[in-house]
């Protein structure tokens, strides 16, 4: 059950980012992409291995059921944000990045509903804050990725 | 929590050492790539490294350990910073001598083999415990797969007008 909701869910998630309208070659999204996920997941890490605020179940489906969230979903989400980011409506910028902390937030509390993740000292503000740092890590890597093609072009 | 070593030794000097001689070779060599290009075909190993590291080395079963301890250390982080170099040249050297199509499978053979190679000094070192019945030759197919993967990127890039 666990993991067809994650797969399901990772699916939705990858649907969604082939339709919006994007802001960002692909050779920038691969690039967020790999950032994205090196930095979710050593934060995640630091929080499970290191402190134990977030224990994730043992058995075999669960646990494959958050290697498809933590691999695959999250950092593709978070390719949404920075697309997002990069939008010149102010109100489409802010409120589609505020409804992807949302998002994060509804997606963490759906893994811990199915058992995929046990929070013994966490609440729902942490949640919150982990997926507004994984935005602004991905806003500043936007930013990167997109003045480093800036820079190559004046300096030639 | 299983601890392996509690000292600054071989394991340590062999991460450090890597990493500073593969980020040398990388900025030292001539351009090939633009800095988009490069940043992207450095990541590529960093990312390989989390990847493989963060989905077997993961409970229920986790079949190997890096570094010291059990747990995510700053040394395990650096660690992984050592395979941008070998990414980013697998692409250097493939963009350099531009083979035919039907060496490729050579190409990202040699490769895996030098990487055996490396991956068994890092193993003497201690940078890797392997657990669960886990062993060194295990990682040969993975190394096939991963270049066979970027090779992959490698053409995308290329018919994208990137490389």
């Amino acid at each position: 059950m666990s993991i067809a909701v994650c797969v399901f869910i990772t699916w939705c998630t990858i649907v969604a980012l082939a339709l919006i309208p994007k802001k960002l070659t692909s050779l920038e999204m691969v690039f967020l992409f790999f950032v994205c996920t090196i930095f979710e997941l050593s934060v995640f890490n630091i929080f499970n291995l290191n402190l134990q605020w977030m224990m994730v179940s043992k058995n075999v489906e669960k646990s494959l059921a958050d290697l498809v969230m933590r691999l695959i979903c999250i950092p593709v989400a978070l390719l949404m944000a920075s697309n997002f980011i990069l939008y010149s409506s102010k109100f489409l910028k802010w409120g589609l990045t505020a409804a992807m902390v949302l998002l994060g937030v509804l997606m963490q509390k759906t893994i811990e509903w199915l058992g995929i993740l046990s929070t013994p000292n966490w609440n729902i503000g942490y949640t919150a804050l982990l997926f507004c740092s994984y935005i602004v890590f991905t806003g500043l890597m936007t930013i990167f990725i997109t003045r480093l093609k800036q820079a190559e072009g004046q300096l030639a | 929590m299983i601890v392996y070593d509690t000292r600054f030794n071989a394991n340590e000097w062999f991460v450090i050492v890597g990493l500073c001689v593969g980020v040398v070779l990388t900025v030292v060599f001539p351009k090939r790539f633009s800095r988009q290009v490069a940043a992207v075909f450095f990541m590529c190993g960093v990312y390989s490294g989390f990847f493989f590291d963060h989905s077997l080395s993961v409970e229920p079963v986790s079949f190997y350990d890096v570094n010291d301890v059990s747990k995510f250390q700053m040394m395990d982080f650096i660690s992984y910073w050592m395979y941008g170099a070998v990414s980013y040249f697998f692409f250097y050297i493939y963009d350099r001598l531009q083979p035919k199509a039907s060496y490729i499978p050579l190409y990202i053979l040699v490769w895996s083999l030098a990487c055996m190679g490396a991956e068994w000094i890092a193993v003497l070192c201690g940078v890797y415990h392997y657990s669960h019945g886990y062993k060194f030759i295990y990682c040969f197919p993975i190394y096939l797969l991963v270049q066979s993967a970027w090779m992959a990127l490698y053409y995308t890039f290329k018919r994208k007008g990137f490389v």
